[in-house]
């Protein structure tokens, strides 16, 4: 259905290539003041906490992050998929 | 009928599960459970309906779910009607991209429309503010 990116920041398993089901999803928007390239930022961003449950019962976390955009695009793509849910 | 009478067994399995793994109920063992509560089930047969279901109460302990949580962990593992597969590739500058596929059904999905318009509103509400 969709592909989204962002920047990975912390994992406590590897769920690469395993299907798994979302049980559930923290947010926060945070602001990037500055940084060594660039003095003043202040650019909003997206860091999303995505707890899931591997087919094996496993917990698993996984974090990262977006800028605004990537997040609007990811929250299109999700609402073009349930749009299609209904359907079927 | 059948059903009360299956449902009744289940919270005896999982009531024993619970005393045993939780409370050191060791008296509280695999056969027993078999003999009093299933036993029409074969040792094999009642050794994968036992193993699935402590799988299942260790998963809800170790995340220590809450209501929400455990209706979606519970509704993933009797899902019956179509779901979305995501893929998210997820990357670090300079590392290979890792790639997590999830299953989404209906009321999953729509619990996550729901976060995702509050994370909206956040952002809305700072450009207005600035």
């Amino acid at each position: 259905f969709g592909v989204g990116q962002g920047t990975n920041l912390e994992k406590k398993c590897d769920v690469s290539n395993t299907t798994t089901t979302l049980v559930d999803l923290q947010w926060k928007l945070g602001m990037s003041v500055s940084s060594d390239t660039c003095r003043s930022l202040n650019s909003p961003y997206v860091s999303l906490l995505l707890k899931v449950v591997e087919p094996s019962g496993q917990i698993c976390q996984r974090s990262f992050e977006m800028t605004i955009p990537q997040f609007q695009n990811f929250h299109k793509q999700f609402k073009e998929m349930a749009a299609v849910m209904e359907t079927v | 009928m059948a059903d009360a009478e299956s449902a009744k067994a289940l919270s005896g399995l999982l009531n024993g599960i619970a005393q045993r793994e939780f409370h050191n109920k060791v008296e509280v063992t695999e056969e027993l459970l078999n003999t009093e509560l299933y036993p029409e089930l074969s040792r094999d047969q009642f050794t994968a309906l036992h193993d699935r279901m402590r799988g299942l109460l260790k998963s809800i302990a170790t995340a220590d779910m809450d209501h929400a949580q455990l209706e979606a962990f519970l509704t993933a593992q009797t899902r019956r009607g179509p779901v979305a597969l995501v893929e998210l590739e997820l990357g670090t500058a300079g590392q290979d991209s890792q790639f997590v596929c999830l299953e989404f059904d209906e009321a999953n999905l729509n619990q996550v429309l729901r976060k995702m318009a509050d994370i909206q509103g956040s952002i809305d509400s700072i450009v207005q503010r600035s």
